[in-house]
């Protein structure tokens, strides 16, 4: 596995991070040491590659901000909205996430709407993805994020294109942030799982 | 609420998705290595690209082949036959030969797609130009009935026309095909085009089921009497063969089958398709971000990089550059505009690493500079300039077609601003250690020699444009100095004694030259390269290339003085030398291939010219054929009758998903002798400008922002 599971230990102030011994920062991520530095931090999930990892926030370009492993993979949210991968293989290289901001912001209640992806292909020449999507979901949930407990709108988004039916989930607070989301990236990575541990 | 459109949507995705669904039942190779059964073809081919290695063996007869999906429709094979107990002729009487080595090609080409009435229909021709065993050609059709099961009939002339045979029909439209001639050339390497589709002909067909999606059944009629082996290397009973080919992984299938009522066989395919790199677009480490400027700041400071300021910039941008692998070379500003010239490289990656350096300046540089104008550095030609515009940076990095856009907004331009390299960066010294793999294919008695050492390998450049190149390898292991052939070449031996060369230079100095490099118009560059060219030649060679930077044309000159080296590459030289040269033109086709035509002298003292086809793939990788006729004859050429091979050349990041920048590169002959050589050296320089001008940054410019 080459996207290893590390921790960024400058920002916790734990053991640095090691390529042969990854560890799942779940089991040792605290609540109070989340808290202790003040410094937004991010869990990554993407079960497809068995990776978990912490991610802090390194660039901000207007409202997309760039988060980063210790070991160099990034992910670029657009107010959560995940725009693009760089470092995992079959990275998500450009993303049109407007229609799902109209969604979220309860504009389109259940009307189609277009998600556009852009990826590599295998000749390195960029290729798009469209999807038409809907909101297929929607429920009260309170969610707990390291002894935290959040109380949500759970929404749920299918998108189809040929070949792929896919359902984005994002469980977002009363202001509209989204503390846990669950994105689809690409076909060998499925689903980025991603949830704010300090906001 | 579900609008009729939306409707209509879904709908389309939905059947569109079921529209895609291939047929279950998937494309065999058969024991030639072409598309096919069991021995014999079938009409539909392999995936567009896809390069496959079979190896089929049953009693007395090992064949393997490589063979390359050059185009959705063609495809070619070269094959090595290891043939044991087998007759010099078709005649009973013939003598029987202990063992024989053929190589030999084939090529398929489906003219007819399968569509609901029609089958696929494919024609083929098989060793056309080797020393003629499996000279055959054949017409084949396919049909699939439901998504499991396929019928393939076809009429075969030469070898597959050996049972059932009848007289030909194509005899009805010119006499001249009732009677197949028989072989003309005594060495191989003739087209022998006087034979094809004529003689008697026969008929040859089979069934294939996809019992599930690992699991493929063949039953076929075959129409080669097998005339050469039957009754000396194996028993051919009857012409039925059957077979079960099970697919472990999507490119590896292994197959039994039960051969001509006598003998059991096995057969390995393995495959892979340039088009589907292992890790995508890679696993290299995140780009650095672009640092935004603040709104109004540039217009508040309104400040230049102050002088005093300039040696820190400088430093930041150095290091940010590094731990990109890259080198700063050059480093000035000029009112809103900065220069920034650093060591690249002419490869796929030439894109991307514009892109990082870019986003480096976003970061080091003062809010007042706006143009930034980045120069690659390769083998110390400034090979283009690209001038990006700051603000568009900031405004595409997150947007969706930001590769696109990027790429329009930026101008692409001969390097012609001059700028200073940076205080003490000349003289550079870059020494290098590593492994080294030297292979050799096909050898007439050993078919893979592989040898694999240490090389130590360094550069040292005095100054701008000029380049000291210097290679050692030492062996570790392996069995190249097993071939110890000796050549019976009647021309002077410029390349058949290669073996002697591989066995006696441990260590070799395979490489020790000086270079100067540099540009006379923005348009016109010039090489002059004097010392050890290459393991067997050392001399001066001299180089023109007119390549403009938005053309997809280039024509160079070279003009070469050299003498033959000690076997031993020490210091030596032998007492051959020559004047070799050609002009050769290039031509990147819009549609992925890549032609080359050189002519000239060579080696041997031989005129004549070579023709080279690469298919380029844009991540880097190239498969090519080539030829050369010079005015050697075919007698004093020898076996195979003139130089001819494949080439290959495969991006080390495509294999490993990790960035870097060097190709692996090798070249596979049936048969290395004299006609038609030339100097093989480093540093030329069509590949030192091309990856970096218009059409090169064009098909990278994917990873800009990667």
């Amino acid at each position: 596995m080459r996207f290893h599971i590390c921790l960024i230990g400058l920002v916790l102030g734990l053991a640095a991070c090691s390529k042969q011994e990854a560890q799942d920062p779940r089991k040792i991520l605290t609540r109070a040491r989340i808290d202790a530095p003040a410094t937004p931090l991010l869990l990554a999930e993407i079960e497809e590659i068995e990776t978990v990892a912490t991610l802090a926030k390194v660039a901000l370009n207007k409202t997309v901000e760039t988060w980063q492993t210790g070991d160099q993979v990034s992910l670029s949210l657009d107010q959560g909205l995940v725009t693009a991968t760089r470092g995992l293989g079959e990275d998500l290289m450009s993303a049109d996430n407007s229609g799902t901001k109209m969604m979220l912001a309860g504009q389109l209640a259940d009307q189609y709407y277009v998600k556009l992806h852009s990826y590599l292909d295998g000749e390195y020449q960029t290729a798009f993805r469209s999807f038409q999507c809907r909101r297929s979901g929607l429920r009260q949930e309170s969610i707990e994020i390291f002894e935290r407990r959040h109380a949500t709108t759970r929404i749920e988004e299918l998108c189809v294109t040929p070949g792929y039916e896919i359902t984005n989930v994002y469980w977002q607070g009363a202001d509209g942030f989204l503390w846990k989301t669950q994105q689809w990236l690409s076909p060998s990575l499925k689903y980025l799982v991603t949830e704010q541990l300090f906001r | 609420m579900f609008s009729l459109r939306s409707v209509f949507i879904w709908g389309f995705a939905l059947s569109a998705g079921q529209a895609l669904a291939d047929p279950l039942i998937e494309t065999n190779y058969n024991s030639y290595g072409s598309p096919g059964l069991i021995d014999m073809p079938s009409a539909h081919s392999r995936p567009d690209a896809e390069l496959a290695f079979t190896v089929s063996s049953f009693k007395n007869t090992r064949r393997s082949t490589l063979t390359f999906q050059m185009t959705p429709r063609f495809s070619g094979s070269f094959r090595y036959s290891n043939l044991y107990n087998i007759r010099g002729g078709t005649d009973p009487g013939s003598a029987i030969n202990e063992f024989i080595f053929d190589r030999s090609f084939s090529v398929h080409y489906r003219f007819v797609d399968e569509n609901h009435k029609w089958p696929a229909i494919a024609v083929g021709l098989n060793d056309f130009f080797g020393t003629g065993i499996y000279q055959s050609e054949y017409f084949v059709a396919t049909k699939t009935f439901g998504s499991r099961f396929r019928a393939t009939g076809g009429i075969g002339w030469g070898r597959l026309a050996g049972v059932g045979n009848f007289k030909n029909p194509l005899g009805y439209i010119h006499d001249g095909f009732f009677t197949r001639p028989g072989r003309q050339g005594a060495q191989g390497g003739t087209l022998e085009a006087q034979n094809w589709f004529r003689g008697d002909a026969a008929l040859f067909g089979g069934m294939q089921y996809q019992a599930n999606p690992k699991l493929l059944l063949t039953a076929e009629y075959s129409s080669d009497a097998y005339p050469q082996e039957d009754g000396a290397s194996f028993d051919r009973k009857t012409p039925f063969n059957f077979g079960v080919t099970y697919k472990f992984r999507p490119n590896v299938r292994l197959s039994a089958n039960y051969l001509y009522g006598s003998e059991l066989g096995v057969q390995l395919s393995m495959a892979l398709n340039p088009k589907n790199p292992p890790a995508f677009g890679g696993f290299g480490a995140a780009p650095p971000s672009i640092v935004l400027r603040g709104p109004k700041t540039a217009e508040q400071l309104g400040w230049d990089l102050p002088p005093e300021r300039k040696p820190q910039v400088q430093s930041a941008l150095a290091s940010a550059l590094i731990a990109q692998d890259l080198e700063l070379q050059s480093f000035e500003v000029s009112g809103t505009t900065v220069h920034v010239a650093y060591v690249g490289t002419s490869s796929v990656q030439s894109a991307q690493d514009l892109g990082r350096v870019a986003r480096i300046l976003t970061s080091v540089l003062p809010t007042s500079i706006e143009t930034f104008v980045l120069i690659p550095v390769v083998n110390g030609v400034r090979t283009s300039q690209i001038t990006l515009q700051r603000s568009d940076l900031e405004r595409f990095e997150y947007g969706f077609d930001g590769a696109w856009n990027s790429y329009a907004a930026a101008l692409i331009e001969p390097a012609f601003d001059p700028v200073a390299p940076i205080a003490g960066f000349y003289p550079r010294f870059k020494p290098q250690i590593g492994a080294y793999l030297k292979p050799s294919f096909f050898d007439p008695e050993y078919p893979l020699l592989l040898d694999i050492g240490v090389e130590a390998r360094a550069t040292y450049e005095p100054v701008q444009g000029v380049v000291f190149r210097g290679a050692v390898r030492k062996k570790v292991i392996g069995n190249l100095n097993k071939s110890d052939r000796v050549s019976d070449s009647v021309l002077p031996k410029v390349r058949s004694e290669t073996n002697i060369y591989d066995r006696e230079g441990d260590p070799a100095l395979t490489e020790l030259t000086v270079s100067a490099y540099t540009q006379f118009t923005p348009d016109l560059y010039g090489r002059a390269t004097f010392g050890y060219l290459e393991p067997q030649f050392g001399g001066l060679s001299t180089e023109l290339l007119w390549k403009p930077i938005e053309s997809r044309f280039a024509i160079g000159a070279e003009l070469n003085y050299v003498q033959q080296r000690d076997y031993d590459q020490r210091f030596g030289f032998r007492d051959y030398s020559v004047l070799t040269g050609h002009v050769s033109g290039y031509w990147q086709l819009a549609n992925g291939y890549h032609a080359q035509v050189d002519v000239g002298r060579y080696l041997a003292e031989d005129l004549g010219a070579t023709f080279t086809l690469d298919r380029e793939f844009k991540n880097g990788w190239k498969v090519g054929a080539f030829f050369t006729l010079t005015d050697v004859s075919a007698e004093d050429f020898g076996e195979g009758s003139f130089d001819k091979g494949l080439r290959f050349s495969i991006p080390i990041n495509w294999i490993s998903g990790e960035p870097d920048r060097q190709q692996f590169a090798t070249t596979i002959r049936p048969v290395v002798r004299d006609g038609g050589a030339r100097v093989e050296m480093a540093g030329r320089l069509y590949e030192t400008v091309r990856g970096t001008h218009r059409a090169g940054l064009r098909d990278g410019w994917g990873r800009f922002w990667r």
